[in-house]
């Protein structure tokens, strides 16, 4: 089976690519399947990080593109889950160190031996961006409920289509349920009606995610979590499974009480 | 620490008093914004664009050149220019531009 290669942008920075990456990746290889993440932002890596891989880099994609290694020896394993792979970004060269043909190169190489390789864009639509859409099969397009990534995410949906690259499909990242309810954040359906394309996730703002970002340990691979959920609801819905999507309304506390004392399962 | 009931309540209340909630204000903004990153157009341009009209359109009849407007309209994924040209009616008209179409 031939591997998806799924791109992860945004346009505007700090929205949340590269935690989607990771905790999709995470997600994907926890149910079994066989995941590469490669991190495209040059010279500002961060997957690595996010992913706690940072002290077993040795290689690169620099390396990789250059020829001075092979492909699988820039492949650092994740050892939490079965199959997932990390290729870090270079952190000393710039976005000139890789051309859109060698990401295609580098894909193709990568799609008989994996079901989903995810590429995290860096921020912007110069360089960077062309080399994560250039391999694409599936551009995953993550914002936030706030003007300005809105506006960014409008921009970048429109040069996919121009690229042939559509229909993006959207993720709706830190969407806060109380301040939606007051009426003092966009709603997902708000956000829908202005960028008119496909939702395939809504994810709740939660501290965990920060604190999963310390410890550098995906969100997705705590089953306590609702912020977790809402990642592998994602991962199921890119398996082609029909996952009704939650409501990120917090559970109150006889409702956890209810749940605690039936011994149940919290999500 | 607010409830849903009375966040749904303070919401409904809001409404009925016809008060605006910014992410109504966000929502208008990044639609007004939204028709002119698509297009690389700016209100400049636009209002370079309905002197022009206006101009054109004058050649021909008296326009009330006053209330003459080129809007920008968002439909999804589409947008389009709307001109509104008002004409000044024979009936009533002050005079007529003295340009003959050449």
């Amino acid at each position: 089976m031939a591997a998806k290669v799924i791109t992860v942008t945004s346009g505007k920075g700090g929205v949340g690519k590269t935690t989607t990456v990771a905790n999709l990746a995470a997600a994907l290889a926890a149910e079994g399947q066989r995941v590469v993440c490669i991190d495209l932002d040059i010279g500002l890596r961060n997957l690595d990080v996010v992913l706690g891989l940072e002290n077993r880099i040795v290689y690169d994609l620099v390396h990789v593109v250059e020829g001075s290694c092979r492909l699988r020896q820039a492949m650092i394993k994740d050892k939490r889950v079965p199959e997932l792979y990390l290729i870090p970004a270079a952190q000393t060269r710039d976005k000139s160190a890789v051309t859109p043909e060698d990401m295609v190169r580098v894909c193709n190489e990568l799609r008989a031996d994996f079901d989903f390789v995810f590429l995290d864009c860096p921020a912007g639509i110069e360089a960077g961006f062309r080399n994560a859409l250039a391999p694409s099969d599936m551009v995953l397009v993550v914002t936030n409920p706030e003007v300005a990534a809105v506006r960014d995410a409008d921009r970048i949906i429109g040069l996919v289509e121009a690229e042939q690259k559509g229909p993006a499909q959207l993720i709706l990242n830190r969407v806060r349920y109380a301040m939606v309810e007051r009426g003092e954040m966009l709603s997902t359906e708000d956000v829908l009606d202005i960028l008119a394309i496909d939702l395939i996730g809504v994810v709740p703002e939660d501290p965990a995610v920060i604190t999963a970002g310390n410890l550098g340990s995906p969100a997705s691979l705590d089953k306590e979590l609702l912020v977790g959920q809402a990642y592998r609801d994602i991962a199921a819905r890119l398996l082609g499974r029909d996952v009704p999507f939650m409501s990120l309304k917090p559970k109150t506390w006889y409702q956890k009480l209810g749940t605690f004392l039936n011994g149940g399962d919290t999500k | 620490m607010t409830s849903p009931w009375s966040a749904a309540l303070q919401l409904t209340v809001d409404k009925v008093l016809g008060r605006k909630h910014s992410a109504t204000n966000a929502k208008s903004r990044i639609r007004a914004l939204l028709p002119y990153d698509r297009t690389d157009l700016n209100p400049t341009i636009m209002e370079k664009m309905k002197d022009e009209i206006v101009a054109v359109i004058g050649k021909y009849a008296a326009v009330d050149v006053d209330r003459a407007a080129v809007k920008m309209v968002l439909d999804h994924h589409s947008q389009s220019l709307t001109a509104e040209i008002p004409l000044r009616t024979v009936t009533g008209r002050t005079k007529r531009p003295d340009t003959s179409p050449a």
